[in-house]
């Protein structure tokens, strides 16, 4: 009898990775889409700052981080990265993405168990995004060597207030089930 | 479990984060403008040189196996032609007498402004933002 329990245990919990694994393997196929839409669109025409990109691949780990776990976003983050290195960019730009991911997914912990509800999703993205930018120039500023790329930092500053109150206003009024919610309460 | 989400609508401290962010964008901005900018150095793998903004001239640059044309002229300098993978440092905002830099990770060239801080120190600003 309790042979049999735990094996029926077992299973549900096989089950529940399986079901787990999917749920990570499509978020990673969501943020990835996102980038390379972003990718289509020429900024560099729009606006003079190098490499200006709108971050729509942070709604999607923003939401995984909130309503998901961590480990499940970090996961996302870092398949995100290798696959849009592997299909879309070089080592220097993996690289600086990498940095300012990495920056920006920090900044989803002080925003999550710090701030918690005194701010809404705008202010998540948008310290995220400045968190990114910054990761970014201190990359540039280790590559280079040099302290020049220092001027980038007041319109790298600006460029994430602005995207990033783009993003989260995205996050803010998306509709709940739009990121497996129905999928994720049967977990 | 206790699920932690943010707030649904926009709290006042998020305003007030964007406020110190953008403050601080400005306050930066406001206080690295000044000075007037007499030339650019130019850094790649052969080394380092000065070329005055002033006279417009054609530079033909190699650097980390890429070839770059930088061009100087009505007082701005811009790479105009590059062949390394990304052509970010094409896409750069020229260098004028505000300042700035244009830098190319792939070839690790990097051209930057010199400018003299004397206005700046001296407490003037050329312009003010009311």
């Amino acid at each position: 009898m309790e042979k049999r329990t735990s094996s029926s245990r077992s299973a549900s919990s096989k089950a529940s990775n399986a079901k787990e694994a999917a749920l990570g393997a499509a978020y990673v196929c969501l943020a990835l889409a996102l980038s390379f839409l972003e990718s289509q669109i020429p900024f560099d025409a729009l606006v003079p700052i190098p490499g200006f990109k709108l971050g729509l691949a942070n709604i999607v780990i923003c939401t995984v981080f909130y309503r998901h776990s961590a480990k499940t976003a970090l996961l996302v983050l870092i398949c995100r990265l290798a696959l849009s290195f592997i299909l879309f960019s070089n080592i220097s730009s993996f690289i600086f993405s990498l940095v300012g991911a990495l920056l920006s997914y920090t900044s989803l912990f002080i925003s999550k168990y710090i701030l918690r509800s005194r701010i809404s999703f705008i202010g998540v993205s948008v310290i995220s995004a400045v968190f990114h930018n910054m990761g970014q120039l201190a990359a540039a500023l280790l590559v280079t060597g040099s302290l020049s790329a220092l001027f980038y930092m007041p319109y790298l500053v600006l460029a994430a207030v602005i995207c990033g109150g783009a993003t989260g206003v995205i996050l803010c009024f998306l509709p709940r089930n739009v990121f497996f919610e129905k999928e994720l309460k049967s977990l | 479990m206790e699920k932690i989400l943010p707030n649904k609508k926009p709290t006042a401290l998020d305003f007030i984060i964007i406020a110190i962010f953008l403050a601080f964008a400005l306050l930066f901005i406001f206080f690295s403008v000044g000075g007037e900018s007499l030339s650019v150095t130019v850094t790649s793998d052969v080394g380092e040189t000065t070329y005055p903004l002033d006279r417009d001239m054609t530079l033909h640059i190699s650097s980390g196996g890429y070839n770059y044309t930088v061009e100087i002229k009505d007082g701005k300098a811009a790479v105009t032609e590059a062949d390394c993978p990304d052509g970010i440092c094409k896409s750069t905002r020229p260098i004028d007498r505000d300042g700035g830099s244009i830098i190319c990770v792939p070839g690790g060239l990097l051209i930057k402004s010199n400018i003299s801080h004397g206005e700046a120190e001296n407490g003037k600003a050329d312009i003010i933002i009311p």
